[in-house]
């Protein structure tokens, strides 16, 4: 009994196909050149310019910006959610699908000091798909939204999440079995959470600032009352 | 004594009304005091700053994109060559490459499992890479291990290798295997 994995010729790289042009097309124009130089050049020309045109480009892949993002709440959990847009660029020359999903990663891959979140649902991504045309750029929404009874739980707290992002546009493509290959692209997410909710405390100061003025004010007019008074 | 009867109420009256004025002044004082301080607070309250710290750009390539493994009996192996495929970081930081591979050659079904041993039993098949992590099988939920760290701009070569278990009680004819190359900032 046996598997069959069946052939693939996959295409050549540009690099490549520069190479094999010359390496035949060299000989010949030296015998030629004599009299038909700019002809051939024009030729040369002509074939470069179609096949930087029409062939698949090797190196390349979606170009996800930015690679890690730290987020600091340094005044306490803001009431409304955290946003922030991941740019992905599509350097081929055909519209890819892209989609993005939200993970933990392996605790083995956690830097000293972090963990992963409490809850991987405070975290989403939208839209979880999208289609970036040919040479365009795209974008996916990180949103993140602790639940306001969780928040007093989550202090001093070092998370890592990782927002994948996968494209069906380097995908290796088989016609028959074998292994095909396909390219993810990750941002870290590094969120570091409030020590302490310092907004009650600013909050707190400012209402003893606006207590000790009414106080003085309330001095100064019986201060004044007194020394009509006597007047 | 009318009089002076008149005097105290005149100052009586010039007292509390020049009072008056100045209880009145306290309060527009104070009024306008609380008006400004009021909505700070209230900004305080709404507005929480969030510092937000990107680096970097990622992107990692692979080519080629696939492998035609060919013929592999039940019980053997074979393998690509050691630098037959070439994985790239063009991004602008070091950059961890993680493998990871499905739980079976197929997904519509009928499909082999995969088990990343070196004996991968029967109707199982393993994947190891060579020359790249230590020759090491590719997990099923990669990440934690088998990874590279590449630097920026720079590239490194590789080859597979795949193993199929014994016996094979299914006629497996064509089976497809998809491999994730994660490209993680370091």
């Amino acid at each position: 009994m046996q598997v069959q994995f069946f052939c693939h010729y996959s295409l050549y790289s540009i690099k490549e196909k520069l190479i094999i042009l010359f390496y035949y097309m060299g000989p010949r124009m030296v015998i030629v050149a004599r009299g038909v130089v700019k002809k051939i050049a024009i030729m040369v020309f002509i074939f470069s310019f179609l096949l930087m045109h029409f062939s698949i480009p090797v190196k390349s892949s979606l170009v996800i910006v930015p690679g890690k993002l730290t987020i600091t709440m340094p005044e306490g959990f803001p009431k409304e959610a955290i946003t922030y847009y991941i740019y992905a660029t599509n350097p081929y020359p055909y519209g890819v699908n892209a989609s993005a999903i939200i993970v933990n990663p392996p605790i083995e891959n956690l830097p000293e000091g972090y963990t992963q979140i409490s809850n991987l649902s405070w975290i989403t991504v939208k839209p979880e798909k999208i289609y970036i045309p040919k040479n365009s750029t795209g974008k996916f929404e990180i949103i993140i939204d602790i639940p306001e009874n969780q928040k007093p739980l989550q202090y001093n707290k070092n998370w890592e999440v990782w927002a994948t992002i996968s494209d069906d546009g380097n995908s290796g493509d088989l016609e028959g079995g074998g292994a095909v290959f396909k390219v993810e692209l990750t941002v870290r997410l590094l969120i570091h959470t409030p020590s302490s909710d310092k907004s009650i405390t600013v909050q707190s100061s400012y209402v003893v600032i606006i207590l000790i003025v009414a106080i003085l004010v309330t001095f100064i007019i019986i201060f004044y009352s007194k020394k009509s008074r006597k007047n | 004594m009318l009089l002076r009867m008149g005097c105290r109420l005149q100052k009586k009256y010039t007292f509390w009304s020049s009072n008056s004025k100045k209880i009145v002044l306290a309060v527009l004082i104070s009024m306008i005091w609380v008006t400004t301080l009021t909505p700070m607070v209230l900004a305080i309250n709404t507005k929480i700053s969030v510092t937000f710290d990107p680096d970097g750009v990622v992107t990692i390539d692979v080519w080629p994109n696939t492998w035609a493994a060919g013929v592999v009996l039940a019980g053997q192996n074979t393998a690509s060559g050691a630098a037959d495929f070439t994985v790239w970081n063009n991004g602008t930081s070091a950059m961890y490459v993680q493998l990871q591979t499905n739980t079976t050659s197929d997904p519509a079904g009928s499909g082999m499992t995969y088990n990343p041993v070196a004996s991968p039993g029967s109707n199982a098949f393993a994947l190891n890479t060579t020359g790249f992590t230590l020759n090491s099988y590719i997990p099923i939920n990669a990440y934690s291990v088998n990874y590279y760290t590449l630097n920026s701009e720079n590239s490194k070569t590789f080859g597979l290798r795949i193993t199929i278990g014994s016996p094979l009680t299914t006629n497996y004819t064509t089976q497809r295997i998809e491999i994730r190359f994660n490209g993680v900032s370091v």
